[in-house]
């Protein structure tokens, strides 16, 4: 009988042939011991794969139900502006309310009924304003009407009721965010609050069988590989909606037969384990739709705002049809670079959405007829203000981890204007380039620029690091360390100021030659600027016109242990040395130091901390921290005004003086130049009642610049205090302070409306009792201050 | 004097003082339910605190005070009738951006910092509303014992007697 193979036999040849050479061997007569043997290792083997195989999987359900189940997206922190208070009375011109619309990407539409639209009729708007989640309210969506009168909000009317609104908030402008390595960023959705539309038309184009299948497709496979043969290309994808989200979620984008393994498995078991609309709800937050720079777009929720500035439920039916068209590869659908491209799949989609009545054929026909909407001057998530940002970042590194920061969602609310921030960095950049190129400086002409309030606390507003703005390097703001130069004079004057009994205005300093020797024999012989000396100058004098001579003796008649005490009461924490070059500003700080410095004088003797953050909320909208307004009284406020009279005459007749043309008549506001050596840095800080501003100008290899700080730094300062809505310095006599006209060159009191007469700031009765009249001769008369009459 | 009664006061004055509407303390606020050392572990204690309504005139937010501040005061009062300070600061915060120079929203700012222990805090603020009182000697007195409470919890006890000078100096 001959031996006819079983079954058996059948189904091991094949398993042979599977195994490759060793099992091929034929058997051999006779050997049936050792085929035995090899049977047991072939059981053996498949035993062993099959055990390796289960384990596999069960590591594969682990990872899938690990990472889905406390799948935490990476959610930057979103940062934003300050708010925008509306009320009647406050001061700010039309034109302004209108950039501050732009920076809100508040579109022009009339009529303006859609939330973040407006419409401008001369000075005044009518538009409708977003709902936003603040700190301690709800803002909801209003439809108003602004109007401005002079330079002031002069009503502010609820359109719909009719009524007067007493106060609201606008949105906050979103000014960039915090992104984790990877730079994805996202706005997470939830199922229940995503638009119908948006999953039909997922499951249309993308898997048809999505509801039924258990992860897997094969017919959807079947069909796209028949398909993809016939075209000759890979036209269809068979991967369902379960694998795609796989794919994103934990595999690579590597094309390998291991990796298909790995998906189709890891979509079986995250389809046993989890409903439908999770899975939908994972694929919906997960996908790439898009990239803003080194910023990855994940998610409708994000792709609906970066690409048309609305929230998913405002999207119409053309444009959810547009977003899923990208899905297939957001490059190769670039809305900018390949709008038909991408119009015409968009099309398609609107066809098959009708073709499967998810929609009407009219509604197909009409959403065909719409442009793609794509904003294209959309504001981008990666910062425009890097300088600003890192200020920000630094601050919360204090009580928060890089990685919170770039994972957790947070919301942080910052003090920046985003108006005023763009005014400087425009000014900035024409500025500094204008002056590089009058003193040849061949493009090395580097700058830093602060401007922050300082009621009710000192907050920053505006800030910019670098020559070029969005140049997100070397923050010369917080890090760059120069000599200060005379900025240093107004503690040296407070100090003195701060003595009634011994100092005022007028008392006289001698500006003539000085040398002084250092106990290790080494020689010092300061000069003024002018390379002048002046003989004896009142006190007020020297300030106005920055004598360094008059300074220094000063100084050294104070002492060291005055002056640093002044110093450290004023904030200043860097180790000072007692030598009379720190007199004249040899000391080294950097732009932030110094306003830190100025806001006391700023601020009528108070000191706040610096801040950059106002509030942080954690991705619910609930608070985390707030940063409270705290200010500390460090001297007495009226020693301050004292000498912030002194330092108004800097800009009245002084140094500063060339300023007045830059700035608006009746805006007093006080401050003092600072140019080092050789004119390597040039310096300007000042202040109006509610804004303090510091500006450095100079080279990263302290090379001359020919800029003094009045030529220099004081033009970029003049510029962007001419801009900001602010509050003019006023003086008033009181209990403690009185104010009176002075003659500076005959160091007297002299009488109202004299030509050479400024009015000055004096201790209650520390002014000297003799006056002079406008000639000079001495006289008896009023000196004193009426009302406001310098303004 | 137990420190219930002393921040029972403090919160009345502080609703009350808002908008200047109620006298007497006629409807205790809820406690904000922070425990707190008697006054007798005190290391000294202030004359004239805590700062009783019946005893103290009311201080009022000023006559050109603008309806948008107005408004926030009167959500600031609600925040502290229901205990809610932090709310209450924050309100009172976006007021002072509105009006920096008004002394009285710096004066009640202080008055919610005192209540959440934050002496330091409610002094600076005490000392910038008296930068800003213009010869106001009852806001004035109102803040010296501010200063002179914070001081006296902090344990500084010259600082404090030196603060009730000032407010026997201004009666």
């Amino acid at each position: 009988m001959p031996h006819r193979p079983t079954r058996k036999r059948k189904k091991s040849e094949k398993i042979h042939k599977a195994l490759g050479r060793f099992s091929r061997r034929p058997r051999a007569a006779g050997r049936s011991g050792q085929w035995k043997i090899q049977r047991r290792h072939i059981w053996s083997a498949l035993g062993v794969l099959t055990v390796l195989f289960v384990a596999y999987v069960i590591y594969l359900d682990f990872v899938v139900r690990e990472q889905f189940a406390s799948k935490r997206w990476a959610i930057p922190a979103h940062v934003y502006a300050r708010p925008l208070e509306l009320f009647v009375g406050l001061p700010f011109s039309p034109d302004r309310f209108a950039k501050e619309l732009l920076s809100l990407n508040y579109r022009y539409a009339y009529p303006a009924k859609d939330p973040a639209s407006y419409q401008r009729e001369a000075d005044n708007f009518e538009l409708t304003t977003r709902e936003f989640r603040f700190w301690d309210a709800q803002e909801p969506s209003r439809a108003i009407r602004v109007e401005f009168t002079g330079g002031v909000v002069t009503a502010l009317k609820d359109r719909t009721s009719g009524k007067d609104i007493d106060l609201m908030r606008l949105d906050p402008a979103f000014i960039g965010g915090i992104y984790p390595a990877h730079h994805e960023d996202r706005i997470l959705l939830k199922y229940a609050d995503v638009p119908l539309l948006l999953p039909q038309t997922l499951i249309a184009i993308e898997d048809r069988k999505f509801l039924t299948h258990h992860g897997v497709d094969p017919r959807g496979i079947a069909r796209a590989v028949w398909q993809n043969l016939k075209a000759g290309a890979t036209e269809q994808g068979g991967s369902t909606i379960t694998q795609q989200l796989v794919k994103n979620f934990y595999l690579t984008n590597e094309r390998s037969l291991w990796r298909k393994f790995n998906e189709v498995i890891m979509a079986l078991l995250l389809e046993a384990h989890y409903e439908k609309h999770e899975i939908m709800e994972a694929y919906l937050n997960e996908i790439y739709l898009g990239q803003d720079g080194q910023r990855a777009i994940h998610g409708f929720g994000l792709a609906s705002r970066f690409y048309f500035e609305k929230p998913l439920n405002e999207l119409s039916t053309a444009q959810i049809a547009t977003m899923v068209a990208m899905i297939r590869g957001p490059g190769y659908y670039n809305p900018e670079k390949h709008t038909k491209r991408l119009l015409l799949r968009r099309n398609l989609i609107l066809d098959t959405l009708a073709e499967f009545q998810i929609i009407s054929k009219a509604e197909a026909d009409r959403a065909k007829r719409e442009e793609l909407g794509v904003i294209h001057e959309r504001r981008s998530g990666t910062t425009d203000y890097p300088a600003f940002m890192d200020l920000v970042q630094r601050q919360l590194r204090e009580y928060y981890h890089d990685e919170d920061l770039s994972s957790e969602g947070l919301r942080i609310f910052t003090t920046m204007d985003p108006v005023l921030q763009s005014d400087l960095q425009g000014i900035v950049q024409k500025r500094v380039e204008l002056l590089d190129k009058q003193r040849r400086l061949n493009g090395k002409l580097q700058v830093a620029a602060v401007i922050t309030s300082i009621n009710p606390s000192v907050e920053v507003l505006a800030m910019v690091g670098d020559r070029n703005p969005r140049f997100a390097g070397f923050n010369r703001v917080i890090d760059a360390a120069r000599p200060i130069g005379s900025l240093m004079k107004p503690a040296v004057y407070l100090t003195a100021l701060s003595q009634p009994t011994k100092y005022n205005w007028l008392s006289p300093l001698d500006d003539s030659t000085l040398t002084l020797k250092s106990p290790d024999g080494q020689v010092w012989s300061p000069h003024n600027y002018d390379n002048q000396s002046h003989g004896s100058v009142a006190m007020i004098s020297a300030l106005t016109h920055s004598y360094n001579l008059a300074t220094v003796r000063l100084g050294m008649e104070l002492g060291f242990p005055a002056i640093l005490d002044t110093l450290h009461r004023l904030g200043v924490k860097r180790e000072i040395q007692p030598y009379p070059s720190t007199l004249l500003g040899s000391t080294e700080m950097t732009p932030i130091e110094v306003l830190q410095m100025y806001q006391n004088y700023a601020s009528g003797g108070f000191q706040s901390p610096l801040r950059a953050i106002r509030e942080v909320l954690n991705s619910q909208g609930e608070p985390l921290r707030r940063y409270p307004i705290e200010v500390q009284k460090t001297f007495d406020p009226e020693a301050i005004t004292v000498l912030n009279t002194g330092l108004v005459q800097v800009v009245e007749n002084g140094t500063a003086k060339s300023v007045r043309a830059q700035l608006p008549k009746d805006l007093m506001v006080a401050g003092k130049t600072g140019t080092t050596n050789d004119t390597r840095d040039s310096w300007f800080a000042g202040f109006s009642a509610t804004h303090v501003g510091v500006v450095w100008l100079g080279t990263d290899d302290n090379q001359p610049t020919g800029l003094s700080g009045s030529t220099g730094a004081l033009r970029i300062w003049g510029d962007i205090m001419a801009k900001v809505p602010t509050t003019s310095l006023a003086f008033e006599s009181n209990d403690k302070l009185e104010m009176h006209w002075v003659n500076p060159t005959a160091k007297q009191l002299t009488q109202a409306g004299c030509p050479n007469a400024m009015p000055l700031g004096f201790l209650k009765g520390s002014a000297p009792a003799a006056m002079v009249n406008c000639e000079g001769a001495p006289t008896q008369g009023n000196s004193h201050w009426f009302g406001n009459l310098f303004k | 004097m137990g420190s219930g009664v002393m921040r029972t006061g403090l919160s009345c004055l502080i609703v009350c003082g808002f908008l200047g509407g109620c006298t007497g303390v006629s409807t205790p606020p809820p406690s904000n339910g922070v425990g707190e050392p008697a006054s007798t572990e005190l290391p000294f204690t202030v004359p004239g605190l805590p700062l009783d309504s019946d005893k103290t005139k009311l201080i009022t937010p000023g006559s050109q005070t603008s309806p948008a501040v107005l408004k926030l005061l009167d959500q600031a009062r609600a925040a502290t009738l229901s205990g809610d300070l932090q709310r209450a600061e924050v309100l009172l915060e976006r007021a002072i951006r509105i009006e920096p120079g008004n002394p009285a929203l710096w004066h009640y700012l202080a008055k919610v910092r005192l209540q959440q222990d934050r002496f330091n805090e409610a002094a600076g603020l005490a000392q910038k509303s008296n930068a800003l009182s213009k010869g106001d000697k009852q806001l004035q007195a109102d803040n010296w014992r501010i200063i002179a409470h914070a001081r006296n919890r902090n344990g500084d006890i010259a600082g404090a007697r030196e603060a009730q000078d000032h407010v026997d100096a201004l009666k």
